[in-house]
């Protein structure tokens, strides 16, 4: 499904932005957000050519886009150099002069070559091939050339600081301007000097870049014109980067129809500068548009027009108009691709991204929505004629649309793409695909004969090797929603449970449906397909016991929870995060993780701890202290006491919750903030680990039963800690600050200032202590 | 007692009672009356200016620059920036207000905020000295997220204590759903806060719906702004725009837009009251349009401009502020006349 999640900007409207030469489009803030999903890959048209314009949400398919475009003709500047001198100049050497060597040091070639016998110092230069060259004409040419674009380079070659305090360090030499136009007078009449139209095609690059950085964009193009018949001579890259600076200085005086018109023919014929000639193509109103589309020499010419109209925006419409001007141009795959894949956001949508209250008319997410029936229409059309450079392309798209309304003609149209693209693996696994996706659409959920059928299938997309940018993964999805979907509507829950749980949807957590999950688990005479389904479930015997074991403990069930466990091997082995049953006037979950306290060595000491090595051991505990209240009814209050700490660890509060973490299961609110939560904040009620009421009931329990000070104390400051817990989620919206003291700091305060555990929580807890030496 | 006696008694009971309620609702306090300048190029003529002092406008705010991320430089990037043309002189105060797109903040690690605040401090710097611009207060202008809140609130800090050196104040736009969430989205730590009354619903296709103002949405924020905690000034809607939609989807919004604009039948036939359908496809302002796509024409008009200052002057509390409108451009302030302008900077009707 293709999103497109619109932000609103600034409320100041949105910007355009302009960067020399290329234009983009700056949305603020008001862009858009998408992706999308996609059973038909654009690499089954094997385009390299366009292969950036494949439709994605991004600025290209295959790279990103660059933020320095000044290296990029360095290597065949090189080559064309090379072939200048007749490949008697080391690469190597070219490299050295033209982009490391410094001015003086091309002077002092010069005078090598002027003055026989005189060489110049350093190994680089006194090795340099260049000055081997017999015709040494033909080597000078070249070295006053270099010479004076590195003059030039400065201004060619600064790219612009943005931030202020970045560009006042590097003063910008663009603003020179009677530098330039010295170099501009100095290099015009320079260029007369050499023999060779290849160099002077260079000197024509440098003055018409100056030209354009200077924004004499009238003398860019007046010179640009005059010196077209030079340019287009055994053409070269100088052809192309001349006619960016050209449609660069059009586009600066608002000539957009010829600007667009140069930048076309710059993204159809060269190679290195397509994208930026493509990100520089914006044509503004219809007026300029149809100016442009007149200005092209030929068929082909236009057709690269509308093939860019169609990636900026109509593809349909560019497909359509290419096909009529035609029907073999090599422009079409991409844009047919592009279609195919636009369309999609019409009809295939992600698991789970479309509700069958959304999709009423059919059990699937896909075929339940139409496509475009004009794109269908046109596609079929043109498959049907075979006239194009690759049927192929066109079988598979029609098929595939075919398939997706429902068309029976489908298997026709695939089979006749499979005869056409042969040896071509990915087009014969689309085909294939489409296949197994038809008969999922078509199957019966719980007909025997359906399910053994699609086995052998569904194990191919599962473990093959397919070829790359085959749609595995997304088709698997879409599969799985697909089963989840049937199996539900005929109540099969467990097939549900195992295809929407592959998905990473979460598992229901009724005892009913996680006892059946059990039972399938342990079904001896599975079929293929039972096992299949099994197969795609990410939870094991252990998971489906653990889970239900987490909601008996939490239901406080401690005997029922235990049976549980026991009923799978090595399910509640995992470790305590601390001791369970241990507890300090100021809670350190990480402290009692690493088995030390920061703070007084033991403030609520026993040597009578349970000893708890794992969740099974606490529950254990926890029956065995339920049984002790009446076993030992001596020791009452210190068994309470310990209770009331295991109730406080395993809640959210305490050193154990994470007790309640299974795959299925565990602790939101981790980020849960003391200071800001209140009920109005949330939507939901709190969930019941966050209560510690079952705490509180145990250590008042505990307070009662004794008759030692100290000990009351301790119960009475942890039924503190639980008040306040409760505040923390029930805080009414307009209090101020993080605390309120309740009931029992001021039955602390009463009745236990006496005692030795008092001084240390006055040392300890800020908030009682602010609260004791308050006069309340 | 008779009759005619009680009942013109009560009459004046009700006309007193009248004239109290309505000084209760309205501010009496004069404002500062300002105007947004939003265009990149700064050019104030001497009509501009006369025209500007015959409404007692006193402050302008001007659009220094964005603050965008580049894709294509990898970078975080001041964008747009302010030119100034030779007539500048410093017959208004003046607000720099820089914007900062939130995913500007995103792309910027919290440890380089401090970094990109100095960016922004030296460009804001550079602008004002180069031009002589003189200013008392400086405004960023973001609708922060939960995401970007924590670093947007960090450059801000950074900047109030380096304003607050210079003797300046710093301010920052505050939108509606800022106040009534204001818990959870936090306050800026600003001196002030510019309360944009405008833009509050969702931009749609709705006919007959104004996305950048409505009674119904604003009073669904209105009751929260008195208990905001930072000292308000307002900013309300003078502008117009039309939003492009295709299948029930916006696509994208043409600024400054009018109906003559869509005047051309070649291209446009009517759908409804401000609505406009294109019948093919064509290039217009540099947007590519498809058969059937849709323009909805949203403008604030004076009468509903004035309704929007009555209802903000009956939420914000009475004290001394200024009130903004955004933005001065010919294009719409044409249908404004004087009086239409002094009720709305009063916040009456």
């Amino acid at each position: 499904m293709i999103k497109r999640i619109w932000k609103k900007s600034s409320l100041f409207p949105i910007s355009i932005g302009i960067v020399t030469g290329i234009i983009i489009l700056a949305c603020g803030d008001f862009g858009g957000d998408e992706f999308t999903h996609s059973f038909f890959p654009p690499e089954i048209t094997h385009e390299e050519k366009y292969a950036e314009f494949f439709y994605t949400p991004d600025p290209l398919y295959v790279s990103t886009r660059k933020s320095s475009y000044l290296e990029d003709f360095n290597e065949v500047n090189i080559e064309e150099w090379g072939s200048y001198f007749q490949k008697q100049v080391k690469d190597k050497d070219l490299e050295y002069i033209l982009y490391k060597a410094r001015a003086g040091e091309i002077d002092t070639l010069i005078f090598s070559i002027k003055k026989s016998g005189w060489y110049p110092t350093g190994n680089e230069l006194k090795s340099n091939t260049v000055l081997k060259i017999k015709d040494t004409r033909t080597a000078l040419d070249f070295l006053y050339y270099v010479g004076y674009a590195k003059r030039c380079e400065k201004y060619g070659t600064y790219e612009y600081q943005y931030w202020y305090d970045d560009r006042d360090k590097d003063k910008d030499p663009r603003k020179d301007i009677s530098g330039m136009n010295a170099l501009v007078a100095g290099g015009l009449k320079q260029m007369t000097n050499p023999k060779s139209d290849f160099i002077k095609q260079r000197y024509v690059f440098q003055l018409l870049r100056l030209y354009y950085i200077s924004k004499q964009y009238d003398n860019c193009i007046q010179f640009y014109t005059k010196q077209k018949t030079l340019l287009e001579t055994n053409s070269n890259s100088m052809k192309y980067r001349t006619m960016g600076y050209a449609a660069g200085a059009y586009y600066g005086l608002k000539q957009f129809g010829m600007a667009n018109y140069l930048y076309s023919v710059i993204y159809s014929d060269n190679d290195i500068m397509r994208v930026s000639a493509y990100f520089s193509f914006h044509p503004q109103e219809e007026k300029d548009w149809n100016q442009t589309l007149a200005m092209a020499k030929s068929p082909k010419e236009k057709a690269v027009l509308w093939q860019m109209l169609g990636i900026y925006h109509d593809s349909f419409r560019s497909l359509k108009e290419i096909y009529a001007i035609d029907p073999k141009s090599d422009l079409l795959s991409m844009l047919l691709t592009r279609s195919i894949n636009i369309d999609e956001g019409n009809f295939v949508f992600g698991p789970g991204e479309l509700t069958m209250q959304e999709n009423p008319d059919s059990t699937t997410n896909l075929t339940g929505m139409k496509g475009d029936q004009e794109l269908f229409r046109f596609v079929k059309e043109v498959a049907g004629k075979e006239n194009t450079t690759k049927p192929y392309e066109w079988n598979l798209a029609a098929g595939y649309l075919a398939w997706t309304n429902r068309d029976k003609s489908f298997a026709a149209y695939l089979s006749k793409a499979k005869s056409e693209a042969v040896g071509d693996t990915l087009v014969w696994e689309e085909c294939k695909l489409i296949g197994l996706l038809d008969k999922i659409d078509n199957g019966k959920a719980g007909n025997r004969k359906f399910e053994e059928s699609i086995v052998p299938e569904l194990i191919w997309l599962e473990v093959a090797k397919h070829p790359e940018h085959f749609p595995r993964d997304f088709a698997r999805q879409y599969i799985f929603d697909e089963l989840s979907d049937k199996y539900l509507l005929i109540g099969d829950s467990v097939k549900y449970t195992c295809f929407s749980c592959a998905n990473n949807k979460p598992i229901i957590q009724k005892l009913s449906l996680l006892n059946k999950m059990e039972q399938f688990i342990d079904k001896n005479n599975k079929t293929t397909f039972d096992q299949y389904a099994l197969n795609q479930l990410p939870y094991s015997k252990k998971d489906i016991v653990e889970i239900q074991a987490v909601n008996l403990l939490y239901k406080f069930r401690f005997k029922d929870a235990l049976a549980k466990l026991n009923e799978a091997d090595s399910a509640g082995n995992e470790p305590p995060y601390g001791d369970p049953f241990q507890v300090h006037i100021n809670d350190c979950h990480d402290c009692d993780n690493n088995g030390y306290s920061l703070y007084s060595a033991d403030e609520f000491g026993d040597t009578n701890m349970p000893e708890v090595n794992n969740r099974k051991d606490f529950i254990q505990a926890m029956v065995d202290l339920e049984g002790k209240i009446k076993s030992d009814p001596l020791h009452k209050a210190h068994t309470y006491f310990l209770l009331a700490n295991g109730y406080y660890n395993m809640s959210y509060f305490g050193n154990n919750r994470s007790f309640y973490d299974t795959k299925a299961t565990y602790m939101q609110y981790a980020g849960f903030d003391y200071k800001y939560y209140s009920n109005d904040t949330i939507n939901d009620p709190w969930p019941f680990y966050m209560d510690c009421g079952k705490a509180m009931d145990y250590y008042l329990k505990a307070m009662n039963a004794s008759n030692s000070s100290e000990f009351k104390a301790k119960c009475c400051f942890m039924a503190a800690k639980c008040e306040q817990n409760y505040f923390y989620t029930h805080r009414p919206k307009d209090f101020k600050g993080d605390f309120r003291a309740g009931k029992y700091f001021g039955i602390l305060k009463a009745n236990y200032s006496n005692t030795e555990y008092y001084k240390e929580i006055i040392k300890e807890c800020g908030y009682f202590s602010k609260y004791a030496n308050s006069n309340r | 007692m008779s009759m005619s006696r009680r009942k013109y008694l009560n009459g004046c009971l009700f006309i007193v009672t009248l004239i109290i309620a309505v000084s209760c609702r309205h501010p009496r306090i004069n404002a500062d009356k300002a105007f947004y300048y939003w265009r990149s190029n700064f050019s104030l003529s001497e009509k501009d200016k006369s025209y500007l002092q015959n409404v007692a406008v006193s402050k302008l705010y001007l659009h220094f620059f964005d603050v965008s991320w580049n894709d294509e430089y990898n970078k975080v990037l001041p964008v747009d920036e302010i030119k100034f043309d030779s007539t500048f002189t410093n017959t208004f105060q003046y607000v720099p207000v820089v914007f900062i797109a939130n995913k500007a903040l995103d792309k910027t690690p919290l440890d380089s905020i401090d970094e990109l605040s100095r960016h922004i401090l030296n460009e804001v710097s550079h602008i004002a000295g180069a031009n002589n611009v003189n200013f008392k207060e400086l405004q960023f202008d973001c609708d922060w997220t939960d995401g970007t809140r924590r670093k947007y609130f960090d450059l801000l800090t950074y900047f109030h204590k380096e304003m607050n050196q210079a003797g300046k104040l710093l301010s920052a736009t505050i939108r509606l759903h800022q106040i009534k969430y204001a818990e959870k989205t936090g306050v800026p730590p600003v001196d002030r806060g510019m309360l944009m009354f405008y833009n509050m619903g969702k931009i749609n296709s709705v006919p007959g719906y104004n996305s950048i103002y409505n009674t119904r949405d604003a009073n669904n924020y209105a009751s929260h702004i008195a208990s905001y905690p930072l000292p308000l000034d307002i900013a309300l809607p003078v502008f117009g725009w039309a939003i492009c939609v295709r299948e029930g989807k916006v696509t994208g919004i043409i600024e400054k837009a009018v109906d003559k604009d869509f005047s051309d039948t070649s291209m446009f036939s009517s759908g409804g009251t401000d609505i406009f359908v294109s019948h093919k496809a064509f290039f217009f302002h540099g947007k590519y349009f498809m058969k059937n796509d849709t323009v909805k024409l949203e403008q604030v008009t004076p009468d509903l401009c004035k309704s929007a200052a009555e209802n903000a002057g009956r939420y914000l509390k009475d004290e001394r502020r200024t009130v903004t409108l955004f933005d001065y451009d010919s294009i719409y302030l044409t249908n404004y006349d004087k009086k239409d302008l002094e009720k709305i900077f009063s916040l009456s009707n």
